[in-house]
């Protein structure tokens, strides 16, 4: 057992700041800042449709009128000045791997994209920068009718209608000032529909890479899950490392229909340097079930609270996640519960590790609307703190207005404890391994709730970043 | 004599799963039933069912209480009408004290209003007869309470109540000696004064040395699988349920 | 009324989403204050005096700065109780507040307890229908003293009110403060202890009921200073018809508090579908070695609770109802002084035992 360890110790966090030294000349950029100019000039390159224009135009008035929130990690580090909200390889999406350029490829392939499209996934769709190079689905998906692309083919082609009923209804860009510049700069990210009763048995993914520096990428990802269906979605994100600021401002919307059952999954592990603002909401109708699982290692700063409206009875919702805040991170993650309709459930379970001198916040709140009877909500999130330098913060909200509902909270913040690591110790172990072998086992019930590959790799990140936690 | 308690046919399941499968029962005024069987055979699965726990489904079959039928019954009408269940583990409810609880579940019983002065007299009787310190009742149901203390402040409501079926599951189980003594007297005395008809769930036997026993049932994998009278207690206590347990004598 | 403005109170130290509404409240302030005419008993032992607000200012209550302004610009003087070292007074100083009908009242007390010393304050605030009042104590607790500070609220139906507490405790301190809220049309309460000397410990107990419009904003802090330090705070009440309650309670795990623990619970009990509550439980923490816990459970009687219940033949409304006297009993019981026990449960006893 311990000289596996070992090897796992061995994996090398480089692959993630890889990155090509890449000419200017082999992208398309868009100058940097945001203005009326550029939210123009983005909507002509994508060939947007008339209604989408407006939209990006009215989404950039309420963009300026919003202020940054009061609550939060800072953000002062982020100047919109700076970033570039649209940056285009080169290149033509396509659903044929070879006909990706060499030097994206490598990158995909250094992550171990198409390795995993061939061993367990129905699909794949990989974003460089701002925009999609690659995206496949597999026969045995699309002969069931299963619809995964690109969200702007999708806008020209026999869907554009419920794209254009859907797209941003459930996070309208006067939710924050962030959605707003989404709503005004957005570009790449998936459409996914599955029809009534069609099951996905094998998970479809799309991998998200942010290579330009000081680039913004504004991803939106659209999903539709019909009456009876289910799908497991998982999101992967990276990014290397430059000295400039990088910004995320993705969107994610999930429609789970009827008695549908949608899981979505993500290992972020972005670069940290970047501000990562993003925005996911799921609405969950009778019987629909919404589960969420989501680790969050990489990022600067990280605002993430992943929201699920159960609007129909008896509609379910699962969040799981775990965050580890390492040096020069300040993480706060969590999760939004609103119950609106009888008999709905909600189960949040987290776990935070702060090291090194990172900050982690959980942050949460769960509404429970006066028709909510019979309502369940149960939340429980842990915190551990590595060290002194560091911090942890659990700041959850609940709101309940009507008596019949059970809602339980449970909050705990604490350290390894010295007896548990003297307990492995005296079995052999060396301390590293000990205090290792401990938080993996703290992160476990997320780990636990991934697809084999990922929880291997969430268990090297946490490696990774347990390497040299003993001073 | 016609059945106080009458179980016909009962399925009962929890949590979809189910436990019973067709149990018969019947227990007349004041007879003493003793319900033995191995763990997770369904015995606190009976009882929850016949006190009306909203946990436990009955899927088909009917509970008579009285020659009423009372399957689909609230709980706190059965209670009314005279059955009682002594639970495994006691709830600790704090700033409810033992005293105004009983002394509340008495009036909503009878729909009248009890002296003070009536009710410590009695509560006092009965605290005395289970060498319980006065005191007790005073102070918040069951917090705080040890285990012995908590079956003992069940017998108490059981006295205090007069139930005419009280159902005792394990009420035995986790006391020392002096302790089943003296839950055993508690017993003794609702049998003989109150003419209190029992069904006792228990793996043990020393509660039942000094208790009159009319029947004995068997319970094995949610269905009755022996009946017999008081000396079916020491066979099992011999030999065990292995006899029931073959599959020989299932399917 | 005259006429009125407002200031920003009970503000959460560590703010969270706009939308929820639960960052902070606003006070309704009248424009003219004057001060409560108190009833005072049991003072021997202590010396009272009356000062300017300078001492109030040093240390921090729980409805915030604003108030603090508020209050010193005010004019209204402060009376100080001083318990002198090592002095354990044995009866509780008495403070009885009844305010009349339209009354318009502000009161400062400055609670200074030197080293050693033992106080038990027993504060009870009473009312006609209508008026508004306001409390601010403030509170020295020097090295290994101890104060206990027991509030009874039980106002009239349109009366509006505050009590804002700050607390500070030295070496071994410790600081007891038990709230029993039982009536009162709107009520801000503000409470915090900052834990400064090491091994000193700050409990909390607050029992409220809430019925017809009345509305409870409650922000309650507990700030972990020095080392070893411990909190508990336990809150626990019921909301019926169209209550309204906010909830914030911190704990503070500041940098350096090594070895502190801060627990917090709540319970809340919902009697009817129109009324509204709001929890905010926040652990902040900024050390190591120190262990946070908090727990809250909201909404109808836990079911096992409820058929143990009704299994001995109580209606679900019974159990209700018993189950919400049981809460306020419960910090009623904790009261740890006999005297002051039975007087706060005579507010309360029904009418029937009486007559026996």
């Amino acid at each position: 057992m311990a000289r596996e360890r070992t090897e796992v110790n061995d994996i090398d966090r480089s692959i993630y700041d890889f990155r090509y030294e890449e000419k200017d000349s082999d992208f398309y950029k868009i100058k940097e800042g945001l203005d009326r100019e550029i939210v123009e000039e983005i909507s002509e390159k994508k060939k947007d449709p008339a209604w989408m224009r407006d939209f990006r135009l009215r989404s950039l008035e309420i963009y300026n009128e919003k202020s940054i929130p009061t609550w939060g990690p800072p953000i002062d580090g982020l100047d919109m000045k700076n970033i570039v909200t649209y940056v285009k390889p080169k290149t033509k999406m396509t659903a044929d791997w070879d006909e990706v350029p060499k030097d994206i490829k490598e990158t995909f392939d250094k992550l171990g994209i198409p390795q995993a499209e061939r061993k367990s996934l129905a699909g794949v769709g990989a974003q460089y920068d701002s925009e999609l190079v690659y995206h496949n689905l597999q026969e045995e998906a699309a002969s069931k009718g299963v619809v995964y692309t690109d969200l702007e083919s999708a806008l020209h082609g026999p869907y554009a209608k419920m794209i254009e009923e859907h797209f941003m209804h459930l996070v309208p860009p006067t939710d924050h000032k962030f959605a707003a510049l989404h709503g005004a700069v957005w570009s790449g990210g998936s459409f996914v529909y599955v029809p009534k009763g069609v099951s996905v048995e094998i998970p479809l993914q799309s991998y998200f890479r942010l290579n330009a520096p000081g680039a913004g990428q504004f991803e939106h990802t659209l999903i539709i899950v019909d009456e009876g269906a289910y799908l497991h979605f998982i999101e992967g994100c990276s990014a290397p490392k430059y000295n400039i600021a990088n910004l995320h401002a993705g969107c994610v919307e999930l429609f789970v229909g009827k008695n549908a059952h949608l899981r979505y999954s993500t290992i972020e592990n972005w670069s940290k340097n970047m501000y990562n603002l993003n925005t996911k909401r799921a609405i969950v109708a009778e019987g629909g079930t919404m589960e969420w699982v989501s680790g969050s290692f990489g990022s600067h700063v990280s605002y993430l609270y992943p929201m699920t409206i159960l609007n129909g009875r008896g509609a379910k919702s699962e969040f799981t996640g775990v965050t580890f805040a390492g040096h020069g991170q300040n993480l706060d993650t969590g999760a939004k519960m609103v119950h609106n309709a009888e008999d709905t459930s909600s189960y949040i379970n987290t776990r935070s590790i702060s090291k090194d001198g990172g900050v982690s916040t959980y942050r949460s709140s769960v509404v429970i609307g006066r028709n909510a009877k019979n309502a369940k909500s149960a939340v429980s999130c842990q915190s551990l703190m590595l060290d002194s330098d560091s911090r942890s913060d659990t700041i959850p909200a609940m709101d309940v207005r009507t008596q019949q509902a059970d809602v339980g909270h449970e909050a705990r913040i604490g350290r390894i404890s010295d007896d548990a690591v003297f307990y492995l110790m005296s079995r052999g172990l060396s301390e590293e391994d000990a205090r290792a072998m401990i938080v993996s086992g703290f992160a476990d019930t997320v780990s636990k709730e991934l697809p084999l590959e990922y929880a291997v790799e969430m268990n090297n990140l946490i490696r990774l970043e347990m390497v040299g936690a003993i001073g | 004599m016609a059945d106080l308690l009458n179980v016909k046919d009962l399925c009962v399941s929890v949590e979809e799963k189910g436990i019973l499968h067709g149990i018969n029962l019947s227990v007349k005024r004041g007879e003493t039933h003793v319900l033995m069987g191995p763990n997770g055979a369904g015995k606190s699965t009976l009882g929850n069912a016949i006190m009306g726990n909203p946990r436990y489904t009955v899927e088909s079959g009917k509970i008579l209480f009285e020659g009423e039928d009372i399957t689909e019954e609230a709980v706190d009408k059965r209670a009314r009408r005279g059955i009682y269940l002594s639970f495994q583990n006691p709830l600790e409810v704090p700033g409810v004290t033992l005293g105004n609880f009983i002394r509340s579940a008495m009036e909503q019983r009878s729909g009248k209003r009890i002296r003070l002065w009536d009710f410590k007299k009695e509560m006092k009787k009965a605290l005395e007869l289970l060498h319980m310190d006065p005191s007790y009742a005073e102070r918040d149901l069951n917090v705080g309470f040890s285990g012995g203390e908590k079956k003992k402040a069940e017998i108490l409501q059981l006295l205090m109540l007069k139930p005419a079926l009280a159902i005792l599951d394990e009420t035995d189980s986790g006391l020392d000696v002096d302790a089943v003594r003296t839950v055993s007297e508690g017993v003794e005395e609702y049998q003989k004064s109150m003419d209190g008809a029992l069904i006792i769930i228990t793996h043990a036997t020393r509660i039942l040395e000094s208790l009159k026993v009319d029947r004995t049932h068997i319970i094995v994998n949610g269905r009755m699988e022996d009946e017999g009278d008081a000396s079916l207690v020491d066979r099992i206590n011999q030999e065990g349920f292995e006899r029931y347990m073959t599959p020989v004598s299932k399917v | 009324m005259s006429e009125e403005r407002n200031i920003t109170v009970n503000k959460l130290p560590s703010p969270t989403f706009r939308w929820l509404g639960m960052n902070s409240a606003l006070l309704p302030v009248p424009e003219k204050l004057k001060e409560g005419k108190p009833v005072l008993k049991d003072t021997e032992e202590l010396s009272a005096s009356e000062t300017d607000y300078t001492l109030m200012r040093n240390i921090a209550g729980g409805m915030g700065e604003e108030l603090d302004r508020m209050a010193e610009e005010s004019g209204i003087p402060v009376r100080e109780f001083h318990i002198g070292a090592g002095i354990s007074k044995k009866d509780a100083l008495y403070i009885s507040l009844h305010y009349g009908e339209g009354e318009q009242a502000l009161n400062l007390f400055s609670i200074r307890a030197e080293e050693g010393s033992e106080l038990t304050i027993f504060m009870d605030f009473s009312s006609e229908k209508a008026g508004y009042a306001g409390v601010q104590t403030k509170l020295s607790i020097e090295k290994g003293a101890r104060v206990r500070l027991i509030q009874v609220q039980r106002l009239g139906e349109d009366f509006c009110f505050f009590h804002d507490i700050g607390a500070k405790t030295g070496e071994g301190a410790e600081f007891d403060e038990r709230e029993i809220l039982l009536s009162g049309r709107q009520s801000f309460h503000g409470i915090r202890t900052d834990l400064s000397g090491r091994e000193s410990r700050f409990e909390s107990a607050i029992g409220y009921l809430l019925k017809k419009e009345e509305r409870l904003d409650i922000n309650l802090i507990a700030n972990h200073i020095g080392e070893k330090t411990e909190s508990r705070i336990d809150s626990d009440g019921v909301l019926r018809d169209h209550a309204f309650k906010l909830f914030r309670g911190t704990i503070d795990l500041r940098k350096g508090a090594k070895g502190a623990v801060g627990n917090e619970m709540e319970t809340v009990l919902l009697m009817n579908d129109t009324v509204v509550n709001q929890t905010v439980p926040v652990i902040l923490c900024d050390e190591e070695d120190v262990e946070g816990n908090h727990g809250a459970s909201i909404g109808r009687l836990d079911e096992d609770m409820l058929f143990y219940m009704q299994s001995r033949g109580m209606e679900k409304e019974a159990v209700y109802e018993m189950m919400a006297d049981a809460k306020i009993d419960a910090v009623i019981n904790g009261i740890s002084d006999e005297k002051l026990r039975e007087q706060v449960k005579s507010y309360r006893r029904r009418e029937d035992e009486e007559a026996v």
